[in-house]
């Protein structure tokens, strides 16, 4: 074990003793690669007594200043959102602590699981063959648990956004892409497009609105060989239809290549849908899904237009931003096709 | 006019070392997924420069089909670029509007939007039409 002594440790140490009177050492404190909107460290905590007396592996995140989505969560409502589901039984990182001003930013401690969360190494690694054969069915029961999460209760109600009276999810929803289209400046006709066709299409709203986790994929769940072993990457956290956490799990980009297996390059859309309904979630109706899957392909399309405009505003210059603007195409393909497809009987222009 | 290379020839040159001399000798993995992106990216442009003009001048005469107007007599790329935008941005408040709801205007909005983003997918990502598009299809571009 190596003792730490980098100026942020030391903060970590004093934080902790200050707002949790924990006399703990940290040790072990790595930055992690990945994340666009918070820094991600490891570290090891030793707590020498007290409730919490012995070594805790723990993952420390720090918030940035870029937002993917000007209505992400701060990393501090984030870390609430966590608490709530974790106490809701869903399978995530324990919290530990929030910090709110480590050295000037934002932070939270939460439990470090262990798994991979890669998509295109989930999807591809031979070791985790017997783990893809369960996700599907591990992470349509831990939708539910989270769709089940009381609102009241966790105080998620009153915490996080919601569509704006008199608004359905899927409208409220338009309407961000089309503020955020508009906030862009381009004009992208396919884009107008979709959202037109959405607008046209929309399913019968949900009866209650549940807790949704907002990015709810193969690329934000931790994984080992045994299968699922946490959710994370709660920042779109909000309150809406469960079929938005259905269907975002199915779109081309979160199948990292394997095409055919629709449900995140891992398993049967169908799989997932019954083991969510199994564990007793809403039954859904296939077509409400494959219409928020048209739903999510725009929403992706924009976030590309969102990210390339981080660089090109000037405010993050960064080579990956800028690189996803040309990847706005393959969106805007894919929900058109998916509009070609779409059966005549959910089509009012026909 | 520059001497050779040419524009094309020095993307591609510099494409050709990013891939095959810096990546190899990376061990970062954060810097080497950038420098993919980065190899990646003067692909697109070598590609782009390649095409040249007439990807503008197609979807140019498509969108001006869409709207009724003939706009085709422009030189420059620039010039080019600012009636399409402009076309563009009409075709947008229109569908936002609602006013090419009807089921024709609406198969016309989405064949063109189909056949404007495969155009530029040959640009940007030609691998990612060969894995959805089953057989070729559409113009070229």
């Amino acid at each position: 074990m190596t003792t730490a002594s980098t100026p942020l440790a030391e903060a970590l140490a004093e934080a902790l003793a200050r707002e949790r009177g924990l006399a703990a050492q940290v040790s072990d404190l790595r930055q992690l690669p990945g994340g666009a909107s918070k820094e991600t460290w490891q570290l090891t905590l030793t707590v020498a007594r007290g409730a919490w007396r012995g070594e805790h592996a723990l993952i420390l995140l720090r918030q940035m200043g870029g937002k993917i989505y000007a209505h992400a969560l701060d990393l501090l409502d984030e870390f609430r959102v966590m608490e709530a589901a974790y106490s809701a039984g869903v399978p995530t990182p324990r919290p530990f602590a929030a910090l709110p001003g480590l050295l000037g930013r934002p932070a939270v401690l939460v439990e470090r699981l262990p798994g991979e969360s890669i998509g295109r190494k989930v999807v591809k690694q031979p070791e985790l063959s017997s783990a893809r054969a369960r996700l599907a069915q591990q992470l349509g029961a831990a939708l539910a648990a989270i769709h089940r999460t009381d609102l009241d209760a966790t105080r998620l109600r009153s915490l996080l956004a919601a569509p704006a009276a008199g608004q359905t999810p899927a409208q409220a929803q338009i309407a961000q892409l089309e503020r955020d289209l508009d906030r862009v400046g381009e004009p992208h006709p396919a884009i107008e497009l979709c959202l037109r066709w959405l607008r046209r299409h929309e399913p019968p709203p949900p009866e209650r609105l549940v807790l949704v986790h907002g990015d709810y994929r193969i690329g934000n769940v931790l994984v080992t060989p045994e299968g699922l072993a946490g959710v994370i990457d709660w920042e779109f956290a909000h309150l809406g239809d469960p079929l938005e956490d259905l269907a975002w799990g199915l779109i081309r980009e979160w199948r990292f290549g394997a095409d055919t297996r629709r449900f995140g390059g891992v398993g049967l859309a169908e799989d997932f849908f019954a083991a969510y309904a199994a564990a007793g979630g809403e039954p859904l109706e296939q077509q409400h899904a494959d219409y928020w899957e048209i739903m999510h392909n725009v929403r992706w399309a924009v976030g590309t237009l969102n990210q390339a405009e981080r660089h090109l505003s000037g405010a993050e210059p960064n080579l990956e931003f800028a690189s996803l603007g040309r990847r706005c195409a393959e969106m805007e393909l894919e929900a058109l096709l998916l509009i070609e497809a779409a059966p005549a009987a959910t089509r009012k222009d026909e | 006019m520059q001497d050779r290379p040419t524009a094309r020839e020095l993307v591609e040159a510099a494409a050709q070392f990013l891939s095959a001399e810096l990546l190899p000798a990376v061990a970062d993995p954060r810097l080497r997924f950038r420098s993919l992106i980065a190899a990646n990216v003067l692909a697109i442009v070598a590609r782009e420069l390649a095409a040249g003009a007439a990807p503008l001048r197609d979807e140019l005469r498509r969108v001006g089909d869409l709207l009724g107007v003939d706009g085709d007599d422009r030189v420059s790329v620039e010039a080019l670029e600012a009636e399409l935008l402009r076309l563009r941005r009409a075709l947008c408040t229109q569908i936002r509007q609602g006013q090419l709801d009807d089921q024709a205007a609406f198969a016309r909005v989405l064949r063109y939007g189909r056949d404007s983003a495969i155009a530029r997918l040959r640009i940007a990502n030609p691998r990612y039409l060969e894995r959805v598009l089953p057989a070729p299809q559409g113009q070229g571009g």
